[in-house]
């Protein structure tokens, strides 16, 4: 009776022992653990962004138009042209889209970078007209005006205009490397309410000033559990109100000493199926920062991003 | 802790330290997850037949992907005993010194350890046993295969080593006239 008790233990122990050997191994010594995969936040950003403002000017327009977020734009009809130099007749269509926050730029994946340094931003837009479909310039000596709002103008931000570098935009404030050549001056002027500019060039603009640093660090970013591919990852540095892109998991230069406020946002499934990260340092070093992502809701991330 | 080991095994020896209730032996070792060779070294006790009291020391070469040695106490207990083998199960504890800890893609690979394994084995009752056994590592949640094998001192040939009733032993100063 005794013999038989002790073989059903042993059996029984026998069992779990194999279970835990088919179900419970584990090579984690020597293989790099399965990490955590997401899809790109492309669509969640896009459905997140500014939109592009469409406004009709005819003969019935008045200067400044003001768009919805206070940007003030007047531009004359006769400094218009179609491609080849044609005039235009009214109407005609000018967009505009409005990046004046950190969370607009996050969303609009719209870094503040010039030539690898980092622009104190007071605001980034994009002016276009368009004439039936057909994008238009300015003529050559030709400038519309702008105001950025502002609660604190500066008396030292320029006119950074965008260009296409490598699928990213960055900025230059010498339009003549852009083919425009202008008197004015780059400039802004700090008005009760903003700052004001004459712009040579349609397209990117941005109100900035660059930041030139002899100490500067990068930040690479790994993690052990997820998988940064699809990750975007943004740092803020609220100093200078300066919006940096991650590519390729390494910072741009950052200034000795700059606190940064790093945001990283992928999806899983869906829209709705968020992650993020989010740290603030002080950067005194180049220095590896260690990802792992939260999943979290689109009211919680806008609250994080609105607070930045 | 391995001071205390130590002090353990001095006591087995003192116990169960006559012929036949004590056994020295060797094994090697394949560790399946970390495709890891070792070799090791036991003394095993024997105070009834059906549990064995076995001090191991176990080390894993250093052209494995993990070098590393582990100093611990096991518990076997025979739950088959038959006249040519019998089968055990196994309950081990044990320091373990992970000895390449920081080339390990693991998160938080410490160097110092304490692993508990369970597992099952097989051998014959001769003087000479050959041994296998499987185990499972709980802590590392790692299979390993043991081959060894396990010399029983003072055998007298019969297969009566380890664990053998003290009745069925004999006094040479006092035979037994039937």
């Amino acid at each position: 009776m005794k013999k038989r008790k002790m073989y059903r233990i042993s059996q029984a122990l026998i069992l779990v022992s194999i279970s835990l050997i088919i179900f419970g191994c584990s090579k984690d010594r020597i293989e790099n653990p399965e990490l955590n995969s997401y899809n790109s936040p492309n669509e969640y950003l896009d459905s997140k962004k500014q939109e592009e403002q469409e406004y009709i000017i005819d003969t019935n327009g008045t200067c400044p138009l003001i768009a919805k977020q206070g940007t003030n734009l007047c531009i004359a009809k006769n400094c218009l042209q179609l491609q080849g130099g044609d005039s235009v007749y009214f109407p005609y269509t000018l967009k505009i889209v409005e990046l004046y926050t950190a969370k607009d730029l996050i969303y609009y994946q719209m870094a503040s970078m010039s030539n690898g340094s980092i622009l104190e931003t007071e605001g980034t837009i994009r002016v276009r007209t368009f004439k039936d479909d057909k994008e238009l310039a300015l003529r050559n000596g030709c400038s519309y005006y702008v105001k950025m709002p502002s609660n604190a103008p500066k008396n030292y931000m320029r006119s950074f205009y965008g260009f296409d570098s490598s699928s990213l935009i960055d900025y230059t404030d010498d339009p003549s490397t852009l083919g425009v050549s202008t008197p004015y001056t780059p400039v802004f002027s700090d008005t009760a309410q903003g700052h004001s500019n004459n712009i040579v060039k349609f397209g990117w603009l941005n109100c900035g000033k660059m930041h030139i640093s002899s100490s500067t660090y990068q930040l690479t970013f790994t993690s052990t559990v997820d998988d940064l591919t699809n990750v975007a990852i943004f740092i803020y540095l609220p100093a200078t109100k300066t919006i940096m892109q991650v590519r390729n998991l390494v910072s741009d230069s950052i200034p000795d000493g700059a606190e940064a406020n790093i945001i990283a946002i992928a999806v899983k499934s869906g829209i709705n199926d968020l992650y993020y990260f989010n740290s603030t340092i002080t950067v005194n070093a180049s220095q590896s920062i260690d990802v792992t992502m939260e999943s979290t809701t689109d009211a919680d991330l806008t609250k994080v991003l609105d607070n930045l | 802790m391995k001071k205390y080991l130590f002090v353990l095994i001095i006591c087995c020896f003192t116990k169960y330290g006559n012929s036949q209730n004590i056994g020295l032996g060797a094994d090697a070792m394949y560790n399946f997850q970390t495709e890891s060779f070792g070799a090791g070294a036991r003394v095993s006790f024997f105070p009834n037949r059906r549990i064995s009291i076995v001090p191991e020391f176990s080390y894993y070469f250093p052209f494995n992907k993990i070098q590393e040695y582990y100093l611990g106490l096991a518990i076997e207990f025979k739950f088959i005993y038959a006249k040519k083998f019998n089968a055990y199960l196994i309950a081990h504890g044990a320091y373990n010194s992970w000895l390449n800890h920081e080339n390990s893609p693991m998160p938080n690979a410490e160097p110092n350890n304490w692993n508990g394994e369970i597992g099952i084995g097989i051998s014959n009752n001769k003087c000479l046993r050959p041994f296998l056994e499987y185990r499972y590592n709980v802590n590392f949640r790692e299979t390993h295969l043991r081959l060894g094998l396990l010399y029983i001192f003072g055998c007298d040939g019969r297969g009566t080593g380890g664990g053998k009733k003290r009745s069925t032993e004999r006094c040479a100063a006092y035979p037994r006239y039937n």
